[in-house]
């Protein structure tokens, strides 16, 4: 089924074109959460809502963009919004502990992205870590890019950028990330 | 000092090599796929949050007119509060005034048992 015809299936809330849009951008949608997000269940949440927000607004679609690109969108939208729930949370934790309410404690372990070579884990985990440093825009750009294999054109029809825009703000996460990454290793090595 | 001088080069190439290595993991990284039953608990995530939408209740759904109503309730019990108020105040007065009328009849003034002074 071609997008236009899914869309207007979508819109007469058919569930069998819904049905086919899940199975058809399922494993996309949660690849680039889990990319952002880096954990496996709030990706599965994330994705999740990523797709009861497309049910809901799927009115408003307007075709100016692809399908796609306006999936992808609401998926970096959606995994932003889940970033900053989960850093509000760890203050409110950070300041009950403060008080001497301990709480649970919370295991910050290392992200393993399933994706990745066996012999790159302990690097790919260090680079997640950087990248979870990143600003927002550029870790979006980045992850986008390395993560669900977006070419920069494409980048720029998710962000709303030029293309020069994009570059930039991949030249910048490269150049942040080496400095993150740097701080890192010089750090392990003196312990 | 040579010593101390080749090593901490040997550590600097080090640490440039781990960068560069680190930059590059993720080369060649494999898409992960969304869990096994995604779609059904999807669904169950959406019977769920899409419910109250429907239904005589579904306009409470909407936030707005969620306040709207919780204001009106608010209003009216504070306007309830003002009026019973000023009701019972006036109930004041009058048990007041009930209660100086019997006691203007029965104790007020001693003239009128005067005579009872005579004997």
């Amino acid at each position: 089924m071609d997008d236009s015809q899914l869309i207007l299936d979508l819109q007469n809330r058919s569930e069998t074109a819904f049905r086919e849009l899940v199975a058809a951008y399922k494993d996309r949608v949660y690849n680039t959460c889990l990319g952002l997000v880096q954990n496996e269940e709030d990706a599965e949440e994330c994705a999740q809502d990523v797709f009861i927000e497309i049910y809901r607004s799927v009115d408003k679609f307007r075709g100016d963009s692809k399908l796609s690109t306006w999936i992808y969108r609401i998926a970096t939208t959606k995994s932003l919004e889940l970033i900053r729930k989960r850093k509000r949370q760890k203050r409110f934790a950070f300041l009950k502990s403060i008080s001497g309410d301990q709480g649970e404690e919370v295991q910050l372990a290392g992200f393993n992205h399933p994706g990745v070579i066996l012999e790159q884990k302990e690097h790919a985990q260090a680079l997640f870590q950087a990248i979870a440093q990143l600003p927002e825009n550029q870790r979006v750009a980045f992850t986008l890019h390395k993560v669900e294999g977006l070419p920069y054109q494409e980048i720029c029809e998710v962000l709303d950028l030029s293309l020069s825009s994009v570059e930039s703000l991949m030249f910048r996460a490269r150049k942040n990330l080496q400095k993150l990454l740097k701080n890192y290793y010089e750090n392990n090595l003196k312990t | 000092m040579v010593n101390n001088a080749k090593i901490k080069d040997m550590r600097h190439l080090d640490t440039e090599e781990k960068i560069n290595k680190a930059m590059d993991s993720l080369e060649g990284l494999g898409k992960a796929e969304a869990p096994p039953f995604f779609y059904t608990r999807l669904e169950a995530k959406m019977e769920q949050e899409l419910a109250p939408t429907r239904g005589a209740l579904a306009f409470l759904s909407n936030p707005k007119w969620s306040v709207a109503l919780l204001s009106l309730f608010m209003i009216l019990n504070v306007g309830s509060i003002f009026l019973i108020s000023g009701e019972s105040s006036g109930e004041v007065v009058e048990e007041a005034a009930t209660l100086e009328s019997f006691g203007e009849e029965y104790f007020s003034s001693s003239d009128m048992y005067g005579y009872q002074n005579d004997f």
